[in-house]
């Protein structure tokens, strides 16, 4: 079921790359990755 | 295994694949999903992931084929050495100690990020710069450097490699096609190597199937 909803997840997305914001989308997933890493980084550490 | 966590999964999998159709980028989320929020060992959220990212590539790639943004032709150096890279990142990531695996992972999430924040800065200055495609060699050699990291560090490939060809002067839509394609030549041998080397058990794997991840319980040492 996993890989069947990331199929469908990576269908829907690549379909429609051309319609959305991609710049913007790429703009949060950056900035979110750099927090999450960033507070893991920082736990693993203390 | 309740249906909360199995809707879960199939949510954090089908956002994830969303995203990596849409940019490219987002897969390194899954490892950090699988073991950070589920608990699984560190081997096994990277064997599911990449068993994700041979979905995601593989599905991924038709639609930037179908409008041009995929040569398959050019895309051949990167996937030799990517193919490559990934046999030799899967055993690194096979032989580290968790610790180490789990600071690597979430470096090259950091790392990976920034990269794209300056990427979309530099983007901005160079929007109107023509798009080339580097030497077979030099794609070559990118794919096999970018797929050690990402084999071992449970990154897709196109979060390093998407801003790295754009950096060599390639399209952004092209490079995300290409590194859609790319992540395939990375996952296929990294599922493999994970799933027969890294002792993932048949409960884990038919999370992949079942969504019956996060029904382990407990947190080991190995978790992330």
């Amino acid at each position: 079921m996993a890989l069947l909803a990331h199929g469908a997840g990576v269908l829907l997305g690549s379909f429609n790359a051309h319609r959305i914001n991609a710049p913007l989308l790429k703009g949060i997933v950056a900035v979110s990755s750099i927090a999450v890493a960033a507070i893991k980084l920082i736990q693993f550490a203390l | 295994m309740g249906t909360g966590t199995l809707a879960l999964v199939a949510a954090a999998n089908a956002l994830v694949g969303a995203c990596v159709g849409l940019t490219g980028i987002a897969g390194f989320l899954l490892p950090m999903f699988y073991a950070g929020f589920l608990g699984l060992a560190p081997v096994e959220g990277l064997a599911l992931s990449f068993a994700a990212f041979v979905v995601s590539g593989t599905l991924g790639c038709p639609a930037y084929r179908r409008t041009g943004d995929l040569l398959l032709r050019a895309s051949l150096g990167l996937l030799a050495g990517s193919f490559l890279g990934a046999l030799a990142g899967t055993q690194i990531g096979l032989i580290l100690p968790a610790d180490v695996l789990t600071v690597i992972l979430y470096l090259v999430v950091l790392g990976s990020g920034a990269s794209v924040l300056l990427r979309m800065r530099a983007g901005e200055k160079d929007e109107d710069a023509p798009a080339s495609l580097p030497a077979t060699g030099r794609l070559f050699v990118v794919g096999a450097v970018t797929a050690v990291v990402c084999a071992a560090s449970g990154a897709g490939g196109p979060v390093l490699v998407v801003p790295i060809l754009m950096l060599m002067g390639v399209g952004p839509r092209m490079a995300v096609g290409m590194a859609l394609l790319d992540s395939v030549a990375i996952a296929v041998p990294a599922t493999v190597g994970y799933l027969f080397g890294g002792g993932v058990s048949a409960e884990v794997w038919g999370a992949s199937s079942r969504g019956a991840a996060g029904t382990r319980g407990g947190r080991s040492s190995r978790q992330l």
